[in-house]
């Protein structure tokens, strides 16, 4: 379930903006930081599933998407 | 243990901005000269000092003291994110308080122009910044959390920008000093992350502050007590509870300075706070207890904590306004608090302040609360 989700415009390091950035609370586990898939901010206590993992970094998607 | 009570004798700060020409001792020099020169004391005087900085040059403390005449004086370097002036200035009163040294400087110093052309980044190491998770897309995580738990239009941050600003237009060495935004300039700003706009975001800042502690003299009329100074390390931070991200050590640590000292957060008169991001002021604000949680978003636009109202917050523009050197900025929040309980804070005076509120957290490690948080309540002499 999502924490939170937001929108970043900066470029860090070799990321190109915008990207989004969600904390995760991963069901009967800990909150973890992950790039959302799509492109777009998913509101707080969305559901998402876990679709891998790029550059070292987990990837969700929004449950429907 | 006995301990002894211990005051601020002398301030000074150099002025706040981007100063890549000069060298970051340069900087220091000045804060230090002027906070001596406050002190009364002379240089020979002094025992040690803990110098603040992140980024600083290697030495950098042994090299801000030489060329200020204190060569030779034990020189303790501490590095604790935003909060690393802060700390240098409670560990400078714990050092008086338990009889280790008489007089020590507390100093803070950096110069961020010659580091960074945007943003800090992330170490690339830890999970947040391999994702990119600079500091603003930290708090903007926690900013649409906040406006989208307590159902609340996320034109209110704004409101913290456009008060900050406006006590920083009565500051002539903030950094921003100029004519202050409307609430829609702020919301029209550049969009950085999330509903943080470039406005709600502190610049980029090189400047310096130093303090001198040294024990109290309850007679006099320029020193202001540490009533007390309470630090903590964030533990870890885990979906354990709801808590924003640096919530519960804030809470944690403004507990023990009310409980040790026995006041409350109604006795205090004015605050100086981490406003990096408009959310950061509020967030804080409850953490301490100035409002229940969801309701710090009303405190700028109801006049709570403006100038002229109940409670100040930031009445020298904060780190929005005046800027955000990191290892310098608790020691510029105390040389604000010092001038406001002794009455010499000019344009952005606090009608008859006494008790003063200072409070700085930094962050940035992986998956920590915070790095570090210092809670300070400081007492002015009387006038």
């Amino acid at each position: 379930m999502v924490w939170s989700s937001a929108t970043v415009h900066l470029r860090i390091g070799e990321l190109t903006p915008p990207f989004v950035l969600a904390y995760i609370d991963v069901d009967a586990g800990p909150r973890v930081l992950a790039q959302v898939v799509g492109g777009n901010e998913i509101p707080a206590g969305g559901l998402v599933r876990f679709t891998g993992e790029e550059n070292g970094n987990l990837t969700v998607k929004a449950v429907g998407q | 243990m006995s301990s002894r009570r211990v005051g601020i004798a002398g301030v000074g700060t150099s002025s706040f901005g981007r100063f890549p020409e000069q060298r970051i001792e340069e900087l220091a020099w000045e804060a230090i000269a002027e906070a001596i020169d406050d002190s009364g004391l002379s240089v020979s005087e002094f025992d040690a000092a803990f110098v603040g900085s992140v980024f600083g040059p290697p030495g950098v403390a042994n090299r801000v003291l030489a060329g200020a005449g204190l060569g030779g004086i034990p020189a303790f370097k501490i590095e604790a994110a935003c909060a690393s002036g802060t700390v240098a200035l409670h560990e400078a009163q714990h050092a008086v308080a338990s009889g280790r040294y008489d007089n020590v400087l507390a100093i803070g110093v950096e110069q961020l122009s010659t580091k960074f052309a945007g943003p800090i980044v992330p170490e690339p190491g830890d999970p947040e910044g391999r994702a990119g998770l600079a500091m603003p897309a930290l708090y903007a995580l926690q900013a649409s959390r906040y406006v989208q738990q307590h159902q609340l239009d996320a034109a209110l941050l704004a409101e913290v920008a456009v008060k900050n600003k406006a006590h920083g237009a009565l500051n002539p060495r903030a950094h921003l000093s100029g004519t202050p935004p409307t609430s829609a300039e702020v919301l029209e700003s550049r969009p950085i992350a999330g509903p943080l706009t470039l406005l709600q975001c502190c610049p980029m800042s090189d400047g310096a502050g130093a303090a001198v502690v040294t024990t109290l003299n309850a007679s006099s009329n320029s020193h202001v007590e540490i009533m007390t100074s309470q630090f903590s390390s964030g533990p870890l931070w885990t979906s354990v509870d709801d808590a924003p991200w640096g919530f519960r050590t804030v809470a944690s640590t403004a507990a023990r300075a009310f409980t040790e000292t026995g006041l409350s957060v109604q006795d205090v008169d004015v605050f100086e706070v981490h406003d990096a991001f408009t959310i950061g002021e509020i967030l804080t604000l409850e953490a301490i207890g100035v409002a229940a949680q969801g309701q710090g978003a009303e405190l700028a636009p109801s006049g709570h904590t403006q100038l002229g109202g109940p409670q100040p917050v930031n009445p020298s523009g904060g780190l929005l306004s005046r800027g955000h050197p990191l290892g310098s900025t608790g020691l510029a929040q105390t040389a604000e608090l010092v001038w406001q309980l002794r009455g010499q804070a000019a344009d952005r005076q606090v009608a008859d302040a006494e008790i003063a509120l200072l409070e700085t957290m930094g962050g940035g490690a992986a998956g920590v609360d915070a790095n570090a948080c210092v809670i300070a309540l400081l007492r002015g002499p009387t006038r």
